[in-house]
């Protein structure tokens, strides 16, 4: 579903990916593992179109996207929840899951109540916070409003960084939970994650990531064995 | 008790008049200022053409109500070039790009209509005349026809931020433009369109304040610094604090005329920043981090 081939990407002049290559396959959960400053969060931008790769491809479903602009690669149905989750302060959760669908062309009035159903059915929460605004969330809530508001877009895949940074840990059961709920629903998930464990325990396999270029790749189990998954992220 | 209604009253009700038309213009400014990250400087000649372009329609079509619909069309079509051609190549630079080229900007509107129209002071005939009792005392009627045109049109732009998908867009790019892209939305077109809105505010404020006021080239100069003045201390980016500085800044200057010439009114004014700005660094509503 997502190819990554030979990706070269960085800030400035300042490299950070040399030669990425990974693949996601439709319905899959994959993890993307490796230290802080290994360039996880840099593939994941340049994957959405923040960053343009400077050398490699990239393709979804197919079509090529190296050179799209991020909207342009959302409406094709990639969601982004992004590190530290980005959502809208100074707007609503109404306001925030309504720009959700933006990358929808159909926001006929149907889909929306069926989509703020899904919403709701996962995150009741949110439901009740329907006119506060963004910043007067906690951050286990504001995680659960960046991931409602790519649901609502109906993302077939979506790009999950670092979703539990920072929660207690109840509410990195929810997230977790949450994911794989996604995942029965066919939604596929590349996830970045800090916490090699709760990543492993939800995906089906993994890659570890070093210096801007993949380490290791490997099923999921062999990981959580592998004597090189300790040596790389010193769990 | 004659000095409160004779001159107090008739000098807090012009306060009113034109902080709500400084209102316009300011907002037009904060929303540019939150999406660019640098203060538009052209700005002030966007007013400054607004009134120009009113003065032609009137020249064509003998209707002031004509030219209020035309000006801030045309405007506005100007601003969707000029973001266009000159702004959109900049976005991916440093903000200081923005700063120096809205300058510029700045000198080409000024010059371009020095050269067009001349650069001697023109008036525009009030289109509605004659005064009415009040509070005991008279009050011309163009200029509570202003402060009712202001006041609906600062209600409406309220409504369009708060109720309406075009408006809530635009505040979702002021905050995270980025993030906004990626989930969907085409966010250059948001902001041309922004660019284009606050343009024709600006006009819209240019012409309405044209009968009150005069036109000339340099117009747009003094109005400027004022509304950058009113953007500060509403908080950088705050639109609501934009409004409410507007009023505060309006009724100032125009109480203050009562007692000191207007180079001192101007000083006071930039004093009263000052003080503000010491008390509260980021203004009535600045959020934290606006600036970084």
């Amino acid at each position: 579903m997502l190819s990554i081939r030979d990706v070269h990407a960085g800030y400035g002049a300042t490299p950070i990916l040399f030669g990425v290559s990974l693949d996601v396959r439709q319905g899959e959960a994959v993890a993307l593992l490796g230290r802080n400053g290994m360039g996880k969060t840099t593939l994941m931008k340049t994957v959405m179109g923040f960053l343009r790769p400077w050398r490699g491809a990239l393709e979804f479903e197919g079509q090529p996207v190296s050179g799209l602009t991020p909207h342009e690669i959302a409406r094709l149905g990639v969601g982004l929840v992004p590190e530290n989750r980005r959502i809208f302060p100074g707007l609503t959760v109404r306001e925030n899951l309504e720009l959700g669908l933006s990358a929808v062309a159909d926001r006929s009035a149907k889909l929306r109540r069926e989509r703020y159903e899904q919403v709701f059915g996962y995150f009741p929460r949110l439901r009740e916070r329907i006119d506060q605004a963004g910043k007067t969330l906690s951050g286990g809530e504001q995680q659960m409003l960046a991931i409602g508001r790519v649901m609502m877009a109906g993302a077939r895949l979506i790009l999950m960084d670092e979703p539990t940074q920072g929660l207690a840990p109840a509410m990195v059961r929810v997230i977790r939970d949450i994911i794989g709920e996604l995942k029965r629903h066919g939604v596929t998930v590349l996830l970045v994650e800090q916490n090699a464990r709760v990543a492993l325990a939800i995906c089906d396999r993994g890659y570890i990531m070093e210096k801007g270029v993949i380490v290791f790749e490997g099923p999921s189990k062999e990981l959580r064995e592998s004597p090189v998954t300790r040596e790389k992220l010193g769990v | 008790m004659d000095y409160l209604v004779a001159i107090l009253l008739p000098q807090l009700l012009h306060g009113l008049v034109f902080g709500a038309a400084l209102g316009l213009l300011a907002l037009g400014l904060t929303v540019i200022f939150g999406l660019l990250g640098v203060m538009n400087f052209a700005h002030g000649e966007l007013y400054m053409l607004g009134a120009y372009a009113g003065i032609a329609t009137i020249g064509l079509t003998q209707s002031f109500w004509v030219a209020l619909i035309a000006a801030p069309l045309l405007v506005g079509a100007l601003g969707v070039v000029t973001e266009v051609t000159t702004l959109r190549p900049l976005y991916h630079r440093e903000p200081l790009y923005g700063l120096i080229l809205t300058f510029g900007l700045a000198l080409v509107f000024r010059e371009g209509a020095r050269q067009i129209w001349g650069g001697e002071i023109r008036r525009v005939m009030p289109p509605v005349t004659g005064s009415t009792d009040m509070l005991g005392m008279t009050y011309p009627n163009y200029r509570l026809f202003l402060l009712a045109i202001s006041s609906m049109l600062l209600l409406a732009i309220w409504l369009f931020f708060t109720k309406t998908r075009a408006g809530i867009l635009v505040r979702a790019a002021v905050q995270d433009a980025e993030m906004l892209d990626g989930l969907g939305v085409n966010v250059p077109r948001v902001f041309t369109f922004s660019f284009a809105g606050s343009a024709a505010l600006a006009a819209l404020a240019g012409l309405l304040l044209a009968p009150i006021f005069t036109v000339y080239p340099q117009m747009g100069v003094e109005m400027i610094l004022l509304a950058f003045i009113v953007v500060i201390l509403g908080g950088m980016g705050s639109m609501g604090g934009s409004v409410v500085a507007a009023f505060v800044i309006g009724i100032t200057q125009s109480l203050l005329t009562l007692w000191m010439n207007p180079q001192r009114v101007a000083i006071a004014i930039f004093g009263i920043m000052i003080l503000v700005l010491i008390v509260r660094p980021r203004g009535f509503f600045g959020r934290e981090g606006v600036l970084e």
